[in-house]
């Protein structure tokens, strides 16, 4: 910004650099609302019950002692380490399920010349307006009668069958760029489409599997109406499902003649908890996780 | 399943008189094609053609999930117009969540898209950082949220006593609660963002450039150029944003289930509750019936709209 100002010696280019601060103001104090709810959580988590309701700053270095044990307290007020687990195997199974199946729909779909292919795949792309409320009752009939509540299935199945419209569009759109030149090479090598699929295909689309994996961690981890739906024993409980009754029971405290005394400094430890794995893609995957939004104009 | 690609293959090429099965090459193609779109054939009917036509059959009656069903007839269609206050409760609420965070969303992101575009040094940086919080939102972003709406110990209620205002009851008091919800949403304004900053860098630098050759100021410039070359992302956008605010159901259902005295009965919040909570599948079913067309509507309207955008653009081409 120094060179800008010191080039300043026309009045346009006055201008010029007046208009860059005037950028830059604005896109900081845009940047800091966007942080600041963070930095409290963050801080917070940290801090007292009583120095929330009492400070008269914010204090975003929270004053010591750092009270580290309200992570463990609230860890432990409900089974959490539980809860992650579940979250853990409902997750991993997903993305996998859901990058295996979704990736070879998507291949057949880009590559393969099939009887009805442009039907279906318009079929694949109007099933993204139907929302899965309308869907909800017969499905959870469905896994009621298969004897599947309370277990891990529900939520994990549907991701083994192409994962759902979004994903299928996002690697076949992906897959369109790979030149088929690569393709025809593979084939007069002896190569069948499960082999170019393998080989071929599966090498080359890594950006677009990780988008589609960012998605599909982010479905997983907040899910939390098909836990409410499916799982109602504690012992399937996924981390959204706990928070869930974390927030209604344990966090709001019959204290005294009925006065709710909210443990808040709790709710602000676990939000960070859970929220790190978030932060931590995101911060790790940016580029990916932009471009999905970009391609799709949707959210998983 | 190699059985079900043979027998769906070969279906559709059977016409009347004139039977001819795809041979060699192509029904080698053919196979393999419906082998790789299995998983996908599978779902599809299995979780999505099947339940929707029992929840088209749902409509029309009473059902607990137990052994007894009962046909009612049109009765559930008569109840949801006639008798049921929550459901136009729950869809006035949702229709005003949905104007202010729709339109509020677009005018920020619009601003917060022309901003980085000018490409200063670091936009990158602030274009990550304006878009940390729509990736955060989720289930832990909601459980802060309720923290800091809290009445005693919340962030804004902070903020407001070191201003000296009074404190505000945010989620629970019936003319602030909505309110609460939309600033919730606005910060998750990032997503439109970028989607307007990708519809921005989308226009060709070649119309501003003419435009600046002809004396155009500014204002003109973003009135007569970028504004219509951008209306088909902002279009898009108010589509998408309509139907995934219609949708809102883990921020409802974790803060205020709906309350104080329904102010924050969100349509999918209403459904889920007759559904899962009153158990009457039925009656859910028709309000399921009822957003699904709702959403199409929408989707259709915007690739109605996207056709006459492109064929607008393509005539002044």
């Amino acid at each position: 910004m120094a060179t800008e100002i010191r080039q300043a010696s026309s009045p346009w280019m006055y201008r010029r650099s007046l208009r860059l601060l005037l950028n830059y103001v604005i896109a900081i104090a845009i940047g800091i609302v966007m942080i600041f709810p963070l930095l409290w959580m963050f801080s917070g988590a940290l801090k007292t019950k009583e120095m929330l309701l009492e400070e008269t700053v914010i204090n975003l270095i929270p004053p010591l002692p750092w009270q580290w044990h309200n992570f463990i307290d609230a860890w432990t007020a409900l089974a959490f380490t539980r809860f992650l687990f579940n979250t853990l195997v409902i997750t991993v199974a997903s993305i996998f399920g859901g990058l295996l199946s979704a990736s070879m729909v998507a291949f057949g779909f880009a590559r393969l010349r099939f009887v009805g292919r442009n039907f279906l795949f318009f079929i694949v792309l109007g099933t993204m307006m139907v929302p899965m409320q309308v869907t909800a009752i017969p499905t959870f009939l469905l896994f009621h009668r298969l004897g599947w509540l309370n277990t891990y299935l529900p939520l994990i199945v549907p991701m083994w069958m192409g994962g759902g419209a979004f994903y299928i569009f996002l690697l076949r759109q992906y897959i369109m760029t790979i030149p088929t030149e690569l393709d025809d090479a593979a084939k007069i090598d002896g190569c069948s489409p499960i082999g170019i699929y393998r080989h071929v295909i599966m090498p080359n689309i890594g950006p677009a599997l990780a988008a589609a994996s960012i998605f599909l961690f982010l479905h997983s981890w907040n899910d939390l109406w098909g836990p409410l739906i499916y799982l109602t024993d504690d012992n399937t409980w996924t981390l959204a499902r706990g928070m869930l009754t974390f927030k209604r029971t344990l966090a709001e405290f019959r204290h005294g003649g009925g006065l709710r005394q909210y443990q808040i400094h709790w709710f602000l430890s676990l939000g960070t908890m859970t929220m790190l794995p978030v932060l931590f893609i995101y911060l790790v995957l940016q580029r990916h996780f932009v471009s999905g939004v970009v391609t799709s104009g949707l959210k998983g | 399943m190699a059985n079900l690609s043979q027998a769906s293959t070969a279906l559709p090429q059977m016409r009347p008189g004139r039977f001819r099965l795809p041979r060699g090459e192509a029904w080698r193609e053919n196979l393999y094609g419906y082998l790789f779109i299995s998983p996908w054939i599978l779902g599809f009917v299995l979780f999505l053609a099947g339940p929707l036509l029992v929840s088209l059959g749902l409509m029309f009656t009473e059902y607990a999930g137990f052994k007894k069903i009962t046909y009612v007839g049109l009765a559930n269609f008569e109840e949801l117009i006639k008798f049921d206050i929550r459901f136009i409760g729950s869809l006035r609420v949702s229709a005003v969540f949905a104007f202010w965070t729709v339109s509020l969303a677009i005018i920020i992101s619009l601003a917060m898209a022309l901003l980085l575009n000018q490409r200063f040094k670091g936009h990158t940086f602030f274009r990550g950082l304006f878009y940390l919080p729509a990736a955060v939102s989720g289930v832990a972003m909601t459980f802060v949220w309720a923290a800091m709406f809290e009445k005693d110990y919340g962030m804004f209620n902070q903020i407001l006593r070191i201003f000296d205002f009074d404190r505000v009851a945010w989620l629970t008091s019936i003319e602030w609660a909505l309110p609460s919800y939309i600033i919730m949403r606005l910060y998750g304004v990032g997503h439109y963002m970028v989607i307007m900053l990708a519809g921005l860098q989308s226009i060709p630098d070649d119309l501003h450039e003419a435009a600046k050759v002809d004396g155009a100021s500014g204002l003109a410039l973003f009135r007569h150029i970028t504004l219509p070359l951008l209306s088909p992302t902002i279009f898009f956008l108010m589509i998408v944003g309509m139907i995934g605010s219609l949708q809102v159901f883990t921020e409802g259902f974790m803060l205020t289930q709906g309350g104080p005295a329904r102010s924050t009965l969100f349509y999918v919040l209403y459904l889920y509750i007759v559904a899962f909570t009153e158990r009457r599948f039925g009656y859910a079913s028709v309000l399921a019936w009822l957003l699904f067309l709702i959403i199409m509507g929408l989707t259709l309207l915007q690739f109605w709209l996207a056709r006459r955008w492109v064929h607008y653009e393509s005539q002044e081409a």
